[in-house]
């Protein structure tokens, strides 16, 4: 056994709610974990599970009617719900936790040059003048992999496409070395063949840096290929949470049986038929007690209706909230 | 960019000679005869004759349009049937007037129409916002003459702080304050629409540029707001914003008569209107062609820096940054 390695980053029951017309979207629910130096977690489940605005919550770029109602996000030893919004700009943002998003395309400003991007990312965090930012940034360029950087520095992006526009933002990212790097279903835009080139320099950039990595995603070939823990969420709040290798072969909850399922094998026969989870997430708002999960379970209890499964442990460092778990029933 | 702006301005010859080509027919469009109106009812069949051949309106029409072109070009507009003097000497002067009581109001509306357009966007949904937004709804709801009349009542008649009339000349006149200090009431009452028109492009096009994704990618970086919002956001949101504000110049150019008339200004809207009271045509021709030249003019302008905003074009066809 490895000693345990202290978090860098811990995030204890965050609740991130936005106040609509209709009511409260509880799009976190008391979502808790933690990302260690050098680790990847992933964060999966289906399009307004919570997955997005859990990344965003932790640098507080929540926007209106959002709010973070509760919970403490800790780097280090700092509660960052405590910290002022200046000191959240220079100290934080950008700066020991970065970010990457899903659309490469609009992600850029098309005013100013990728280098100018890249550069007053490095000004504004670190004490160097221009030219020693440029010099950094073309170095960065070089780093994630863009060729003739000394040039292309002074692109637009409309020259650029969008693995290279991704390729710039990740340079934008890693450009002050943060400590926890957040990348938002960094491929989802690119094409396949793109994927895994942006994945495999994502892994080794974080590798190289000792970050810890929160990968959003809902791709499960790439929790197998990049995950070191894996958090499913469902509907705001985290069903199940466990090392990739305990997640891959001995599924607790329900819903991540059904993840699974969903994926068909390269072995699989031509004629077998794809496997889905029935019905649609639901929209996490005035929610009724009881699972979220009730209406599409085939395992649902009379107790489901009641209560909300409380997050336990199913085996050590392996955690699920399902009460037919809990029961015992879940056992395939 | 080089490229772009010399096309763009061989553009405008074709769209001036369509202009000069409409101006022109104004003259031969206009019901009765012309000879008619400048020698009065009264006129024998003769006299009209020998006057129409002293004036070349007896050979063809395009022979005729070639010879007014040509002397356009250079500078001489005719002669004016009413007052008898050249039709330049007349208007020149006064479009100066117009142009500069029209450009201190499209000033006034930049400045006014882009810094409340700003500071709305950036506390969109406060009070601040809603307070300011709707002021400028109401200043821009006033029509410009009663605008007018109420600045003259208020800071002419009132408290007796400016002058609201009794401008004559604004070269060799009273000197440059007493220019100004005439200048201020017409303008700022032009000013007010165009002014809240602005603001509310500056505003829209603020929010939506605040909107877009590559805001929140700066804020993840670690971007001041101020930054984000001078560089990021500012920047992108100029065009539109530039657009508008060459149409309000063109606009105020040609529709500042109303203001003319209140303040007595004595600028290029009056003469208009004396000229097409009087059936002075060639008068009417020249005015018309120099505000046609004008628009033209602003609008060249308004692509050009627009293009040049533009990265895309601007680096297309190598140019000024690389």
């Amino acid at each position: 056994m490895t000693p345990a390695i202290e978090p860098i980053l811990r995030v204890e029951d965050l609740r991130t709610y936005f106040n609509l017309r209709t009511g409260v979207l509880k799009a976190v629910d008391g979502v808790s974990f933690t990302v260690e130096p050098g680790k990847v977690l992933c964060i999966v489940g289906e399009s307004g599970s919570g997955k997005s605005v859990t990344a965003l919550s932790i640098l507080r770029l929540v926007d209106a009617p959002g709010s973070i109602e509760g919970g403490r996000i800790l780097y280090r030893d700092t509660d960052l719900l405590d910290l002022s919004e200046a000191q959240m700009t220079d100290r934080i943002r950008g700066d020991r936790i970065a970010m990457i998003f899903q659309d490469p395309m609009t992600s850029l400003n098309p005013s100013f040059t990728i280098g100018e991007q890249i550069a007053e990312g490095i000004i504004a965090h670190q004490r160097v003048g221009g030219d020693e930012a440029r010099i950094k940034t073309v170095e960065l360029l070089r780093l994630v992999g863009i060729p003739h950087a000394e040039e292309r520095y002074h692109d637009y992006p409309h020259h650029f496409s969008g693995g290279m526009r991704q390729r710039v933002l990740i340079a934008a990212a890693i450009a002050t070395e943060p400590d926890v790097l957040i990348a938002d279903e960094p491929t989802t835009a690119l094409d396949v063949t793109i994927q895994a080139q942006i994945l495999r320099l994502l892994a080794d950039l974080q590798r190289g840096l000792n970050s810890a990595m929160i990968l959003i995603t809902h791709d499960l070939g790439v929790v197998a290929a990049m995950a070191d823990k894996v958090m499913v969420m469902y509907a705001g709040r985290v069903v199940e949470y466990a090392d990739v290798e305990t997640l891959f072969s001995n599924p607790q909850h329900p819903y991540t049986k059904g993840l699974l399922d969903s994926v068909l094998g390269l072995d699989a026969p031509a004629d077998v038929e794809l496997h889905s989870i029935p019905g649609l997430p639901p929209v996490p708002v005035n929610m009724p007690a009881g699972c979220s999960f009730r209406p599409r379970c085939s395992l649902a209890l009379d107790v489901c209706a009641q209560s909300f499964p409380e997050l336990r442990e199913a085996e050590p460092g392996h955690e699920a909230a399902c009460h037919a778990v809990d029961a015992g029933l879940a056992r395939s | 960019m080089v490229r772009f702006t010399i096309g763009r301005i061989l553009l405008v010859v074709p769209v001036l000679l369509g202009v000069s080509i409409i101006v022109f027919m104004l003259v031969q469009l206009a019901p009765g005869d012309v000879t008619s109106t400048l020698l009065g009812p009264m006129a024998s069949e003769n006299a009209k004759e020998v006057l129409r051949a002293e004036m070349g309106l007896d050979r063809p029409l395009p022979v005729q349009y070639g010879k007014w072109l040509a002397a356009v070009l250079q500078g001489d507009f005719g002669t004016s049937w009413v007052h008898k003097r050249p039709v330049s000497e007349i208007i020149f002067p006064k479009f100066v007037n117009t142009a500069l009581l029209a450009g201190s109001a499209a000033l006034i509306a930049y400045v006014l129409g882009f810094s409340s357009g700003v500071f709305t966007a950036a506390k969109a949904g406060t009070l601040f916002d809603r307070i300011v937004t709707a002021l400028m709804l109401i200043l821009g709801s006033i029509p410009l003459y009663w605008g007018g009349l109420v600045l003259v009542f208020l800071f002419a008649l009132t408290w007796r702080w400016l002058p609201a009339t009794g401008m004559t000349k604004t070269i060799g006149g009273g000197g440059a304050l007493d220019v100004l200090t005439h200048l201020v009431l017409p303008a700022v009452a032009a000013s007010l629409p165009s002014a809240a028109l602005i603001s509310r492009i500056t505003r829209a096009t603020m929010i939506e540029t605040l909107s877009q994704n590559y805001i929140r990618v700066a804020r993840a970086k670690g971007i001041r707001r101020a930054i984000i919002l001078r560089k990021h956001a500012l920047r992108n949101a100029l065009p539109p914003i530039v657009t508008v504000g060459g149409m309000e110049l063109g606009y105020l150019l040609g529709g500042i008569v109303l203001i003319e008339v209140v303040f007595a200004w004595p600028g290029l809207g009056f003469v208009v209107y004396n000229a097409i009271i009087g059936r002075d045509l060639p008068t009417v021709q020249g005015a018309v062609l120099i505000l046609a030249l004008a628009f033209v003019l602003i609008n060249l302008t308004v692509d050009v820096v627009n293009a040049y905003l533009d990265p895309a074009t601007r680096a297309a066809e190598g140019g000024v940054d690389r």
